[in-house]
């Protein structure tokens, strides 16, 4: 009966970036990460529920190792008791499920079978494990840190094709397994709102960070808001516009990890106070920079619009204005973010000669296949709709119309990709040529520092790339400054403190002397016989 | 045909947009008690720059940024109908709809924000840094009122839209969400109070500081264009479109004058003060509007 | 076949030590495959019975029904895999009286169907097992030998007191004759009986409120030792006391409180490993857990939860052994068991077997210790004991943290040392870890086995006189 086409979901997300990713590797960590391999095989082909739990634990203990070897101990201290705090609610949830199934197997599994309590506490679990894996805000302590202290290109894979796990989750247990449960819908709304609060919240923390790697896994946060906030809506074309970011934001995050790696590799450097003025030096990578930015902030062009245009209509669809609204906003403020990453890496000044190294050629390659299919998908928008509409189908939905593969349907109206691709090809074209044409010439500065600056001449020594500290200015806007200042870590840290008091009170119970574990003895025995009696 | 429809609106939005800029320099020197300059000087400005001996140059990214935001204006115009009925000067409108234009006209900014940054000159990236942060506040509320005038049409597509405002426009259906539209429309017309941007006398120039020569001419020809699409995706969304070419002129030229007008009189907010004054007012308008939809 | 032998080939073997006092390493190796042998050809004529009258009711009886088999079969193999372990380090006198006395002790202990052997067995293991902790022949050893003497001295007093008080009253000692009258005994007796047995064993259970005693051993002793206190010794006091609970109909209220003394046996041994830092005690903490687990499941008296338990048994047992023989093999080196020595040597494949059954003990998959977990958690599930499905969830993050603490400094650290592995012990600890995994992919005959261990235990299978 059950056969989820998403499973081949795999092959498409999973399977394509780490095949490009594998070879990079060293082979030190290569048994580890083929483990990473499997595990995810095990998650997506899993027919049976403790199946399924295999794999995600897997998933969790395979790339701690990975991750390892050159994160922090705090970090993976937090990478791992948030992962696993995951992965048992989710094994929480099995257990009840069992409860009243007596079957792990999916085939056994009939939700319109529970009661509405359980049915309810089931949701709230899964939630759990969902939200911690997709680093819904109060839950994504684990998600910067890691991020920012893997290897380049391991921060790749987690980005990229991890962070995804829970979005799997959330639809082979809600969407397919527990369809017909009686869930509450009050936990839908909120969890709608949760994920557009995450993005927004995100996207501010995305602008305010001086890290590379730490700006973008902040971005990664946002993306994968968005797309559990238009699962909670759980219609068709919800799904489907959820599936299309996923593949979307896949990309991209390959693209701009896999760039920033390289950065790493040439420069050494993790922060835009110490880079800058790179694009002369690396033009291909800042080209590609570039296209993974503006995808990444939706625009038209690239693949990057259409997922967000789905979003969109989908949200219009269910006349969810505010929400809609402030998924808007969360993409506007996201620009920011975008320049910031470009600006901070590739323009501006060079703050002065280091030495660069030579990235590793290979990096090249994933990159190059992702902004080719951004490309590809903006030309043909409808490319992957009929294999999402069959997903779709297969989970009670209705299909999306995909005759034109030029043009992408929703049902609060259609753009078609070739026009915009060819409109803005001719209009470049033509307006560079009339640039050229021009009786003016353009003369190339000789001196980078020969530029306007107040009627002064700026020295090799001024500092001309504070840019890199954009955004700083939101921490006086009022009602920005309080989601900057205040963290989440500070509640999970006192949770860990009054833990390990708690610990030191109870250990030292155990360094008694043979008297008084003796005399305790003594004293429990007395006591239950009086309190037996 | 098609070709020549195009053309024909790129150069009525060319030629309406110099001319929208003079009258503004023009109204605004009247409302300031100067005489200002003639209505032509813009227009022979960006000619006279055209055809300087010599453009300074940082490097292909600096070449390639006005050219993209240039382009981002073109695109702008195409895609937005001039005429809210008939086959004319349509553009390539039904090849797109209203989301698509929302985030057509960031493209052109961000593009140029390329350039500008790739001059290393300080004060231009302080003034797309302005332009960015300003932005996130500027949207909202005009998004609102567009999530507003969509749901109301039940379509993202502006015949639809134009079309549904037959009977009664969505200025006096939706006067809520028209009041946010048109803060924000002050914004993005770069009028004050909004103007924090290139405001001269804070930022050495702003985003075009390093421009000079036939990249400024360029950036002053789009910039005129752009300013007509705005109008023009203001009068669609509210006004309910234009049934012939001299009801688009006489729309546009009203909702021209009030934004002068308006801006004439006000003075600046710092990037901070406008942003917190535009996620207020006009984002609570936008909201309750959304509400009472 | 007879069950004496498990019992007698040891002494055996021990009163012959002076005629092989230099092979005593090869001696000991080949008497506990014997036994192992034995134990694997006792499988197809179960339930045994075996009974040698001195003059009743001081008899000899052995029985062996599913349950002890199982377990019977794990100490033989546990035996056999220690005694391989030590192979390679030459003869030692003392390490072979005390861990073959250790052997007789446990084996009797499980396969004894009356109180008074039980009784002379429960001396013989706590007797070997002071022993064992004195083995290093240091300040540290002896002062945890003493220490361990005055506890255990203290719950065989217990122990004995309820043997007395039963024999006292209904004058009978074996084990199937007490169940059958045990209710004719008053009830405020019945409660002393039970009190004083239940602290007599709880005690060398090692259960809360009885056990602060254990971290220090464990960290006195060595940490070969320390596999057979984890897997060998408190498991068979645990079986003991569960089987004399099934028997003897223990009230519903009594078997809550079983639970409940579980419960806290588990969060306040997880608890205190959290902020340690010797591997020993932590180790030695995180069996504590398991063994409140164990009581824990045991304690609904229900089949599916008990089989459950005797797979965690099983799981946990190998697992120990795997880490605690790992772990020896670090002390050996670095005279330390400071868990910063995990940063401080190379050697993949030690690495890689301490993180794979460090694994299985935390009950991840796909290890054979998350097959026991999964059973103990849809097995309380079914029984509607969500509250204790939660807590078992949340302290296991407890667990976690600190287990996975330990495995961090194998990827972080620099300057290692590259430490060299014998063949053998490679060869012996990836036996463990491979048994780990395959009962992790293929768990469905240990679980029948434990299933069927589990009504056997249940069934209360007692042989009458």
């Amino acid at each position: 009966m059950f056969h989820f086409e998403a499973t081949l979901l795999a092959h498409l997300f999973f399977g394509l970036s780490l095949l490009v990713i594998l070879p990079l590797l060293r082979r030190r960590d290569l048994v580890l990460h083929l483990l990473l391999l499997l595990s995810l095989g095990i998650l997506f082909y899993a027919s049976s529920l403790a199946t399924l739990f295999i794999g995600w634990e897997m998933m969790g203990w395979s790339s701690y190792f990975i991750l390892a070897s050159s994160a922090r101990v705090a970090t993976l201290q937090r990478y791992i008791l948030f992962n696993l705090g995951g992965a048992f609610a989710l094994l929480g949830a099995i257990a009840l499920l069992y409860g009243f199934m007596g079957s792990l197997e999916y085939r056994d599994i009939d939700a319109s079978l529970l009661p509405p309590w359980a049915m309810n506490a089931i949701a709230l679990l899964l939630f759990v494990a969902v939200f911690v894996k997709s680093g819904i805000i109060g839950l994504h302590d684990w998600v910067v840190d890691s991020y920012s202290e893997a290897t380049p290109l391991f921060s790749a894979i987690l980005s990229a094709i991890l962070s995804k796990a829970g979005i799997y989750l959330f639809i082979v247990m809600f969407m397919v397994l527990l369809k017909e449960g009686a869930t509450e819908p009050l936990l839908f709304e909120i969890m709608a709102w949760l994920g557009v609060i995450t993005s927004i919240v995100a996207t501010f923390k995305a602008i305010s960070q001086d890290e590379m790697r730490r700006l973008l896994a902040y971005s990664s946060i946002a993306q994968i808001g968005y797309i559990i906030t238009i699962l909670a809506l759980m219609q068709g074309f919800a799904l489907e516009a959820a599936l299309y970011h996923t593949l979307i934001h896949t990309l991209i995050k390959l693209l701009l990890f896999m760039n920033i790696a390289s950065i790493i590799a040439i420069t050494q450097k993790e922060r835009f106070s110490e880079l800058g003025g790179m694009i002369y030096h690396a033009p291909v990578l800042f080209l590609l920079l570039v296209i993974g930015i503006i995808a990444l902030a939706g625009m038209p062009l690239l693949g990057g619009f259409n997922s967000k245009f789905l979003i969109y209509t989908a949200l219009l669809e269910e006349k969810r204005a505010l929400l809609l609204g402030a998924v808007m906003f969360s993409s506007a403020s996201a620009f920011l973010y975008c320049y910031k990453l470009v600006y901070g890496i590739y323009l501006g000044q060079r703050p002065q000669e280091a030495s660069l190294h030579v990235s590793p050629k290979s990096y090249y390659l994933p990159q190059l296949l992702s902004a080719a299919l951004l490309v590809l998908l903006a030309l043909l928008p409808s490319l992957p709709v009929g294999y999402l509409s069959v997903i779709g189908v297969e989970l009670g939905f209705a299909p999306l119309d995909d005759s034109n593969l030029f043009i992408l349907q929703s049902a609060f109206g259609s753009f078609h990709g070739g026009a915009l691709m060819g409109a803005f090809g001719v209009a470049f074209v033509a307006l560079l040529g009339l640039l050229q044409l021009a009786h003016s010439k353009a003369k190339k500065v000789k001196d980078p520092l020969d530029i306007s600056y107040c009627g002064e001449v700026p020295r090799s020594e001024t500092n001309l790339h504070f840019g890199y500290g954009m955004g700083y200015e939101l921490h006086r806007i009022s009602f920005i400054a309080p989601l900057l200042r205040h963290h989440s870590r500070v509640l999970w840290d006192r949770l860990s403190l009054i833990a390990s008091d708690f610990s030191a009170l109870l250990s030292s119970l155990y360094s008694l002397s043979a008297q008084h574990v003796t005399l305790l003895a003594l004293l429990l025995f007395t006591l239950l016989l009086l309190g037996g009696q | 045909m098609l070709l020549l429809d195009l053309l024909l609106m790129l150069l009525i939005a060319y030629g309406f947009g110099f001319l929208y800029y003079g009258l503004y320099r023009n109204l605004s020197a009247r409302v300031h008690g100067r005489f200002g300059p003639s209505l032509a000087q813009s227009f022979s400005d960006s000619i006279k720059l055209f055809v300087k001996e010599e453009s300074t140059t940082f490097g292909w990214m600096f070449y390639l940024g006005p050219v993209i935001m240039a382009s981002g204006a073109v695109l702008n115009v195409l895609f937005i109908p001039f005429l809210n009925q008939g086959e004319s000067l349509q553009g390539l409108s039904s090849y797109g709809n209203l989301i698509v234009v929302l985030y057509l006209m960031v493209l052109g900014p961000l593009g140029n924000a390329l350039g500008v940054g790739s001059s290393g000159n300080p004060f231009g990236v302080m003034g797309v840094t302005r332009g960015l942060t300003r932005l996130l506040a500027l949207e909202l509320p005009f998004y609102l009122a567009a999530i507003g005038v969509m749901i109301d049409a039940g379509s993202a597509d502006f015949g639809i839209i134009m079309q549904a405002q037959s009977t009664q426009s969505n200025m006096f259906a939706h006067p809520l969400l028209f009041a946010a539209a048109f803060i924000s429309f002050l914004g993005f017309m770069g009028k004050s109070p909004f103007d924090v941007v290139g405001a001269p006398q804070e930022v050495y120039s702003g985003p075009a500081t390093e421009f000079s020569g036939k990249f400024l001419a360029l950036l002053m020809s789009q910039s005129a264009m752009f300013s007509f699409a705005k109008l023009l995706l203001m009068v669609n969304l509210f006004w309910g479109g234009a049934d012939h070419l001299g009801e688009l002129v006489a729309k546009t030229f009203v909702l021209f004058v009030a934004a002068t007008f308006i801006g004439s009189v006000y003075a600046r907010f710092s990037t901070v003060q406008s942003v917190e004054f535009l996620i207020r007012i006009p984002t609570l308008l936008g909201i309750v509007g959304l509400a009472l939809l | 076949m007879s069950l004496l032998y498990f019992v007698l080939l040891p002494l055996l073997a021990l009163f012959l030590m002076p005629l092989y006092r230099k092979h005593l390493h090869i001696i000991s190796v080949m008497l506990n495959l014997t036994l192992l042998t034995l134990a694997l050809t006792c499988t197809h004529t179960l339930p045994m019975v075996e009974r040698v009258a001195v003059d009743l009711p001081f008899a000899i009886t052995f029985v062996l029904e599913r349950a002890s088999w199982l377990l019977l079969t794990l100490f033989t193999l546990i035996m056999s895999l220690v005694s391989l372990y030590h192979l390679r380090y030459g003869n030692d006198k003392a390490l072979f009286v005390a861990s073959t006395m250790l052997g007789v002790g446990v084996s009797g202990l499980i396969l004894s169907h009356d109180l008074f052997n039980i009784y002379i067995f429960f001396e013989i293991s706590s007797i070997s097992a002071y022993l064992l902790t004195a083995l290093n022949q240091d300040v540290k050893a002896y002062g945890g030998a003493i220490r361990y003497m005055i506890v255990g001295a203290f719950a065989s007093l217990f122990l004995l007191l309820g043997i007395m008080l039963i024999y006292l009253s209904i004058g009978v000692l074996d084990i199937g004759a007490i169940a059958e009258r045990f209710g004719l005994i008053e009830p405020r007796l019945q409660f002393l009986i039970l009190l004083s047995l239940f602290i007599g064993f709880g005690i060398k259970a090692e259960l809360f409120g009885l056990n602060f005693w254990v971290a220090d051993i464990y960290q006195a002793s060595r940490s070969s030792v320390g596999s057979l206190f984890s897997a060998l010794l408190s498991k068979s006091y645990l079986f003991v006391l569960f089987h004399l609970t099934y028997l003897l109909h223990v009230s519903p209220s009594q078997l809550f409180f079983l639970g409940l003394i579980g419960a806290l046996t588990f969060v306040a041994a997880e608890f205190s490993a959290f902020k340690s830092h010797e591997s020993k005690r932590i180790f030695a903490f995180s069996t504590l857990g398991q063994i409140g687990i164990i009581t824990l499941a045991l304690s609904y008296a229900d089949a599916m939860l008990s089989a459950a338990a005797l797979m965690l048994i099983l799981t946990h047992a190998v697992a120990k052994t795997a880490l605690f023989l790992a772990l020896d093999l670090l002390e050996r080196h670095f005279h330390s068991s400071h868990s910063t020595i995990f940063a401080r040597f190379h050697a993949p494949f030690l690495m890689g077997i301490i993180a794979l059954a460090g694994l299985s003990l935390l009950g991840i998959p796909p290890f054979a210790g998350f097959v026991a977990k999964l059973s103990i958690l849809t097995g309380l599930a079914s029984l509607e004991a969500y509250g204790a499905v939660a807590l078992i969830l949340l302290i296991s993050l407890i667990e976690a943290a600190y287990l996975f603490r330990l495995l961090t400094g194998f990827r972080q650290g620099t300057g290692k040392e590259r430490l060299y592995v014998a063949w053998s012990h490679k060869l012996l600890l990836g036996f463990m870890v491979l048994l780990l995994l395959g009962f992790g992919l293929m768990p469905e005959p240990l679980l029948q086995l434990c299933q069927a261990a589990a009504a056997s235990m249940l069934g209360g299978n007692h042989v009458p006189l």
